[in-house]
């Protein structure tokens, strides 16, 4: 019965997809109304009941399941739990917005539920076919969202880009995955480093060779420069709902896969590794940050943002140590409830009649909506790291880690392109309190249940950045496990 | 060396050759339906050298799920489709001074690769021959069923989000498409077909 | 050394024989079996059938084969020399190399495969390249339409008879046909055809499906598309294409009479009836016969499917309804149900 309290998160997320799936073929037979709230209510219910019974594991239910297939530890409670929590704010989040445009049918949710079970698989993965599998489960998941507006010609762009260049990255993971089964004869991540600690001379030049497969494909999978094409042509093009599930799950579950597969699975190699993840992550900043600036999108630019973010939370990684590993989990975690909110504040300025596509169509905001002008600031000025707000404090603790490390001339770089990247953060804020458009008109719409909780995502900026020290002893005994 | 060591040799080299051969041509002949058809060729050697290996069931499911089912398909829609192979090989030569950079490097890392190989990789073990009453249609299902059960469930989800999302992509529901619908038919009844009318009978005298 | 090849001089003679005697018995059974569906359907409608060459038209057969055998064979100006004339050979290897498995009697079987079943589902898969290639290499439009009809119907069918094999494998635990038919011996109520009727019947009528027999013979479908995949073939190539049709309707009635019929069993065994009781291969001739007889009773009696019918069939009642007895079936094994499942989870 451990191993069914173990995967209970997976079980209820996939026992989810089945139903959805299920109600979606009596559609036939039901009232549209009674589907129409059946399905999201059912939904919401199996990533509730995932992130109920993961909060529920103990010190009792450590230990690895399925013949070495799943590990249950502090790490993959918190990440389960933040998933679930995640999806679950994505769906409540998106409800209405889907509802208006038509994609409100069984398949999103569908969907929606097989990448947050890919995420949970790739969470609590202790072996490297399933977190393949996971990848996979979930990256399919994602190119099927993105072009479920399929009429629109930019998204299907978006979503032609995505597979193809998925396709490849998952082509280039698992030649990596195969050399290195190949060479140490073990999927477990738990033999792997005893594996690669044995081995000498021409056998390590060839781990190296699986290694830089695997990081590349990390990187794309995480959209971190040079392989971060992707990443504004998918922000702009899906349907805001999605943009909002493609730019928060998936983060999370990008830095799981680092921390099992990279941190853990290949921790003999480190001093190989961390070179490339330095470079990849100093390129991240740099492209991240740079092109925001030129951006008149705001989902472009939210895309660039992500690319720079990625970039601090790989230097957190690239620094080799506890303190940095840490950060990078805290900094994660951070970033995705600065992300929900933004996208967040874009769906329900979207309900008020307000379609924010190009900055200016945020100009003079504060105005009209003043309550959701002040939010969206909360989150620019934490995405931008200004205290006292939470973004701050993932910054520091990156930068921490770095100094610690006497990364002197990296710190110094990532400072400056934060920097940078509050300019064009406080662009945004400039636009929507200073700037006048004439003719504007305000369309009230009541308050319901998300725009209660998206507000209180907001204050949770505030109220993490005054008390940063829970969150982060949290992700400490996670990862210090 | 015994004969049945010769003939295995022979069977591998015949049909190795035979892959190889096949293998290039799939990538050089110019027409799409001889492709797929080397395609083919290429997956039945492929599933002998795995037979001859040992792995009785994976070279027989190779043959009935790629030749049986997934190049039919192949070839169903290559067939279809009137490919108009001069177009395809347009880009060929401006991108082909891309390529042959992209080959340079990979030559290269082969080359390095192989020079590591010296430095001390050992190469992997040869697979070692199973005996002749050994089940590996079993092992492989236990296996399968019992260890790695849990990445099992996992492909079959990935499995049920292909067909998701491939039918999200292509249903379309289009009105105005004129289908027979049999239980329709039979549930009508007489009532919504024909209306009773008591015709007046014409005035006497009208004219007609 | 690898063991499927142990002993391969001492078995090396004995099974080239083999092969012969079983190519041969497959040939002279089509001959008879194209004469038996002509007096068949004849008597059914009222005809008498062939009954000028030889007593009773015994030898109209190999009058046909000569007829055939001695037109020429005509290749068309534009179509594809060598695929044309390599598609009728892949459409007979299949329907031939398939029998190499199959038990005739116990112990007379030319290879005891373990994975037998997957053997033959490997192969019956393959069939459908002849016609494929046919239709296509033939640069014909009726070839092609036929062809394409030919090849959707088959891969569409071939899931369903996949599943319903499943069945018999969930049933006898191997995959071994020699050991299927071995579980079901012991008499008519051990065989596996009733506990798993459904999936028998949707085997069966699978079968005829995938033999592009009517009532499904769309690839054909002389109204519509003259004579489908091999309009442009005639002679000794046209010869080939209607040997293959009548030996995968001969192997698929066999495959059927082994896996759900007791095979080689007789249906009194285990009476102690003299004679009657006895198992052996004529019992195994006589279910092929039997069956063979539903294939042109089903042609003498049924219209011609149309084409989305078929497909709807195939798609949304005989997938489903395969996938659902196999849950019924899992019950039954867990149940220990009948004489059948007697060996539970193993």
């Amino acid at each position: 019965m451990m191993s069914m309290s173990a995967i209970a998160p997976e079980a209820w997320v996939a026992g989810g997809v089945l139903f959805v799936v299920l109600l979606e073929a009596l559609r036939p037979f039901v009232r549209d109304r009674t589907l129409a709230f059946a399905i999201p209510a059912s939904t919401l219910l199996a990533l509730g009941l995932a992130a109920m019974s993961a909060s529920f594991w103990t010190a009792a239910s450590w230990g690895v399941f399925f013949d070495g297939g799943l590990i249950v530890d502090p790490l993959s409670r918190l990440l389960v739990v933040s998933v679930s929590v995640v999806a679950l704010l994505v769906v409540i989040y998106s409800i209405g917005d889907l509802e208006r445009h038509g994609f409100g049918h069984g398949e999103y949710y569908a969907l929606l539920l097989s990448a947050t079970l890919g995420i949970l698989a790739i969470v609590t993965g202790a072996n490297v076919l399933v977190l393949f599998l996971g990848i996979e489960l979930l990256s399919l998941s994602l190119y099927a969202l993105v072009s479920i507006d399929r009429e629109r010609v930019i998204a299907a762009e978006a979503a032609m880009k995505y597979f193809f260049l998925g396709a490849i990255a998952s082509g280039i993971l698992l030649y990596g995955l195969s050399l290195l089964y190949g060479l140490s004869g073990t999927l477990s991540l738990a033999m792997l480093p005893k594996m690669i600690a044995g081995l000498g001379g021409g056998d390590r030049v060839l781990f190296l060779f699986a290694t830089a497969f695997v990081i590349v494909a990390l990187a794309f999978k995480f959209g971190a420069a040079p392989f971060h094409m992707w990443v504004p042509d998918v922000y702009e093009g899906s349907p805001t709902p999605i943009t909002l599930l493609v730019g928060t799950i998936p983060e999370l579950g990008a830095i799981a896969l680092i921390m099992r597969l990279l941190v853990a699975g290949l921790h003999p190699l480190s001093a190989q590794w961390m070179p490339m993840v330095l470079g990849v992550a100093i390129l991240s900043l740099l492209v991240g940050n740079l092109a925001a600036l030129a951006q008149s999108n705001f989902k472009r630019l939210l895309a660039y943002s992500a690319i720079g973010h990625v970039g601090f939370i790989l230097l957190g990684i690239a620094t080799g140590t506890i303190s940095g590993e840490i950060a990078a989990v805290y900094y994660t975690i951070i970033y995705v409830t600065m992300t929900l909110l933004a996208f967040g504040i874009l769906l329900v300025l979207r309900a008020r009649g307000r379609d924010v596509e190009d900055l200016d169509d945020l100009a003079g905001l504060s105005q009209i909506h003043p309550w959701w002008s002040l939010l969206m600031l909360f989150a620019m000025f934490s995405l931008a790291g200004i205290p006292p707000f939470v973004g701050f404090w993932a910054k520091l603790s990156i930068l921490r880690a770095l100094l610690g490390q006497g990364e002197v001339w990296v710190a110094v770089l990532a400072v400056i392109m934060a920097v940078v990247g509050a300019f064009y953060y406080l662009r945004v804020v400039k636009i929507m309190y200073f700037d006048r458009v004439a003719n504007q008109k305000a369309m009230s719409v009541p308050w319901g249940i998300p725009e209660l909780i998206l507000s209180m995502n907001g204050l949770a900026l505030i109220v993490l950045g005054l008390v940063p020290d829970a969150l982060w002893q949290l992700c400490a005994w996670a990862v210090r496990y | 060396m015994n004969p049945a060591d010769w003939i295995e040799e022979g069977v591998f080299w015949v049909f190795g050759t035979i892959l190889v051969v096949s293998a290039f041509r799939v990538i050089t002949v110019r027409h799409p339906v001889h492709a797929a058809l080397f395609l083919v060729l290429c997956f039945f050697n492929t599933a002998v050298l795995w037979i001859l290996a040992g792995a009785e069931f994976l070279g027989i499911i190779l043959i009935l799920i790629y030749v049986g089912a997934v190049l039919v398909l192949l070839l169903f829609v290559v067939m279809m489709l009137d490919v108009e192979v001069e177009k395809l090989r347009e880009g060929f030569v401006r991108y082909a001074p891309l390529g042959a950079v992209v080959a340079l490097i990979l030559i290269l890392e082969l080359v390095y690769l192989f020079w590591a190989h010296t430095l001390g990789f050992h190469g992997l073990a040869a697979p070692i021959h199973v005996l002749a009453r050994h089940d590996n249609t079993r092992a492989l299902g236990t296996e399968l069923y019992r260890r790695d059960l849990y990445p099992f469930e996992l492909a079959g989800m990935i499995l049920l989000v292909g067909l998701i999302a491939a039918i999200l992509l292509t249903l379309r529901h289009r009105a105005g498409i004129q289908s027979q619908k049999p239980s329709e038919q039979v549930r009508v009844r007489a009532r919504d077909r024909v209306r009773l009318v008591s015709p007046k009978p014409p005035r006497r005298g009208a004219s007609t | 050394m690898n063991p499927w090849l142990l002993g391969l001089e001492s078995w090396f003679l004995p099974h080239l024989v083999g092969i012969l005697v079983v190519t041969v018995v497959v040939i002279l059974s089509v001959a008879y079996l194209t004469y038996a569906e002509r007096k068949v359907i004849g008597y059914m409608q009222s005809r008498l059938g062939p009954n000028r060459v030889g007593q009773w038209g015994l030898l109209q057969p190999f009058a046909d084969v000569l007829k055939l055998l001695f037109k020429e064979i005509i290749i068309p100006e534009r179509s594809s020399g060598l695929l044309f004339v390599v598609a009728p050979v892949l459409a007979i290897v299949p329907a031939l190399a398939t029998w190499a498995v199959i038990p005739f009697a116990r112990g007379l079987i030319l290879a005891n495969v373990n994975a037998g079943l997957i053997y033959v589902l490997a192969l019956t898969s393959i069939g459908v390249y002849g016609v494929i290639l046919a239709g296509w290499a033939s640069n014909s439009k009726y070839a092609l339409l036929g062809a394409m009809r030919s090849a959707a119907q088959i891969i569409s069918y071939e899931i369903a008879m996949g599943f319903a094999l499943i069945g018999v494998v969930m049933a006898a635990q191997t995959l071994n046909l020699e050991h299927i038919v071995e579980n079901q011996s012991g008499g008519i109520l051990h065989w596996y055809f009733i506990p798993l009727l459904p999936l028998f019947m949707i085997y069966f009528v699978s079968g005829v499906a995938e033999t592009n027999r009517a009532p499904f013979d769309v690839a054909e479908g002389e109204s519509e598309i003259v004579a489908g995949f091999h309009v442009e073939y005639s002679g000794t190539a046209f010869a080939v294409f209607f040997l293959a049709e009548y030996a995968n309707m001969i192997l698929i009635a066999a495959l059927a009479a082994t896996l759900f019929l007791g095979g080689w069993g007789s249906p009194l065994a285990g009476l102690g009836i003299p004679l009657l009781s006895a198992n052996g291969l004529v019992w195994l001739a006589l279910k092929i016969g039997v069956l063979l007889f539903l294939f042109l009773w089903f042609r003498a009696t049924f219209p011609r499917y149309r084409y989305d019918q078929i497909m709807r069939l195939g798609w949304k009642v005989f997938i489903p309804a395969t996938l659902v007895w196999l849950v019924v079936e899992s019950a039954f094994i867990i149940g220990q149900v009948g004489p059948w499942f007697h060996g539970g989870l193993s």
